[in-house]
């Protein structure tokens, strides 16, 4: 019942919100996720492109930042990368490389998307004897 | 929330969902084509083709006189061991700059079919397996070839050199050629190509007259490649079509693709999935996959069924896997002395992707533009026309080498037959100076 009259209240506001959501559907495939901030069992990640718009077959770099879940930057982590697009069953077009910058940033250089669908950036990180994976899903 | 309530609310839901799906439907009934797939088709116009991509590596990419020399060069037969092979014989202007044959003929048989020069400029990488990673150190390859041109660095040296029309378009570009005069420290024939003789004359060489030699002969294909870059397509009905949905004349646009090329066309950029890796306004995003493309041997045997029932023999064409490392290595690449790139510039080469299982057998993927001209298909010509092309693509081959990428699209034979008629809507002129086309003087 709170579902239905929280509904209830918001019907004039959501036809709007319907309309602004096809308005937005028209153009949805030039629309990419370039900022993502995700929860593993042991880190707070955050992935943002340093290029924005993020260019297509184009190589570009991108920023890990890298917390542990209570706020504190992670440093000296041993950070590897990898992904592909899971539907095509390929990997990445390139070999990026990940190295440390200051304070849990983390420089992923060489990433390249050669074409439109969706990827998955995958990220070991490592520090000490924890060693946790992440995932980021970007698509063009 | 009463029932009445509820009602209203879904009512209001429901004439919403209405209008939009009518509004949707009155815009594709307009077009034939939805939002997304216009966009799509945008992205595929020639209109979307951006400026020549510079080339930090060849700093007389652009240079006019350069391309003036380099269109001679291109034209000329000189530049072989036996005076009948230029880089036009193998890359014809009449076969949209291919030969159409399987395995392309020089001085002997090469292993590959010559691929089109057309819009080449556009890569990073060059030849079907990117062993290459620009324009002028590929045009280095064919002229030492032992199947292709048969030449040698000091004999095109030489050329230039002893011919005064080229010694003054040289110099023009590249400055004052040193003197080649002594034979006994420029050997006419000398060259690390691994034939006996070329190579003890090379090896006795000094360290200074060798990289004299290498110098001028990496300015002949910087020159080569500043020709070829002038080598683009130009609209093709496809591209009219386009244009003509852009400016809203359905009469029009209806006129210039047939019924069949829509639908193939709609295919394409749809269900087909072939938009996926022939993207952008060239038809390719440049990649390199392994598509399973049948070992030429089986197609054209001259070897024994037991040594064909080997699997992953090391005869099968490695493709991409052997290219880049061979890239890696060269002397002419984007990294080495001859390059006049920075190092910030190569993140092609610095970041190319080694892996083994992901570049065996893999080829890079060719534009699609003027296709039709470009027969016998894949890196050995091994597909005799676009039906059998489209047939492979059809089904989940089982890769000779490697694994591919592929995925089946099982269309009916009437989709598979409209492909192949939109195919032909990618054919149009070049974009290029008509004089630039034939011989220079012809």
């Amino acid at each position: 019942m709170v579902y239905m009259n929280t509904v209830k209240q918001c019907s004039n506001k959501c036809l709007m919100v319907l309309l602004l959501f096809f308005s937005f559907n028209a153009n949805a495939s030039n629309q990419v996720t370039n900022t993502t901030t995700i929860d593993s069992t042991h880190y707070r990640v955050s992935f943002k492109s340093r290029v924005e718009p993020l260019p297509l077959n184009k190589i570009h770099s991108w920023v890990l930042h890298i917390d542990t879940l209570d706020g504190k930057p992670v440093e000296k982590a041993r950070v590897s990368v990898y992904g592909g697009m899971p539907a095509h069953k390929h990997g990445l077009p390139t070999e990026p490389v990940v190295s440390e910058l200051s304070r849990g940033d983390y420089l992923v250089e060489g990433l390249k998307f050669s074409m439109s669908g969706d990827w998955e950036i995958w990220f070991n990180i490592r520090t000490g004897n924890i060693t946790d994976k992440v995932k980021f899903k970007i698509t063009f | 929330m009463n029932f009445k309530t509820s009602l209203k609310f879904n009512k209001n839901i429901f004439y919403l969902l209405l209008w939009v799906f009518t509004f949707s439907l009155q815009a594709t009934q307009v077009t034939g084509w939805s939002d997304t797939e216009l966009t799509m088709l945008r992205l595929q116009s020639i209109k979307n083709l951006p400026e020549l991509p510079p080339d930090p590596s060849n700093k007389y990419a652009d240079n006019a006189d350069a391309a003036r020399l380099g269109h001679k060069l291109f034209f000329d037969k000189r530049l072989s061991s036996n005076g009948k092979v230029a880089c036009v014989s193998c890359h014809q202007v009449a076969k949209n700059f291919t030969d159409g044959l399987a395995k392309s003929k020089g001085i002997g048989e090469t292993g590959r079919s010559a691929p089109s020069i057309v819009g080449i400029a556009y890569s990073p990488w060059f030849f079907w397996d990117g062993r290459s990673d620009s324009l002028w150190s590929q045009a280095l390859g064919p002229l030492e070839s032992g199947v292709e041109h048969g030449g040698n660095r000091s004999q095109l040296a030489k050329i230039i050199y002893n011919d005064l029309s080229y010694k003054k378009m040289y110099e023009k570009v590249f400055g004052i050629l040193p003197d080649l005069s002594d034979i006994k420290r420029f050997p006419d024939n000398a060259a690390p190509i691994g034939i006996r003789k070329s190579d003890e004359d090379w090896y006795a060489m000094s360290d200074e007259d060798r990289k004299i030699i290498t110098r001028i002969f990496v300015n002949i294909s910087k020159s080569i490649a500043a020709y070829e870059r002038l080598i683009v397509p130009g609209p093709a009905r496809f591209d009219n079509y386009v244009d003509a949905l852009e400016k809203n004349e359905l009469a029009r646009a209806n006129k210039i693709l047939s019924v069949d090329e829509i639908a193939g066309l709609k295919l394409f950029i749809g269900k087909a999935m072939c938009v996926t890796c022939h993207q952008g306004p060239l038809f390719t995003h440049h990649g390199f996959h392994n598509t399973g493309s049948p070992d030429p041997a089986s197609i054209r045997p001259k070897i024994t069924i037991q040594y064909m029932a080997k699997k992953n023999k090391p005869s099968l064409d490695q493709g991409r896997f052997k290219g880049i490392l061979l890239a890696l290595k060269s002397e002419f690449n984007c990294l080495g002395e001859y390059s006049d790139a920075a190092e910030g510039d190569c993140s092609e080469l610095k970041f190319a992707n080694r892996k083994r299982d992901e570049t065996l057998g893999a080829f890079k993927v060719p534009t699609l533009r003027n296709i039709v001209e470009t027969s016998p298909y894949m890196h050995a010509g091994q597909l005799d026309n676009l039906k059998e092309v489209i047939k492979h693509y059809n089904t989940i081959p089982i890769a000779p080498i490697g694994h591919t990428d592929l995925l089946p699209v099982k269309l009916s034979d009437k989709e598979l037959k409209q492909i192949e008629s939109f195919l032909h809507s990618l054919s149009g002129p070049l974009a290029v100076a008509p004089e630039l086309l034939r011989a220079p003087g012809s």
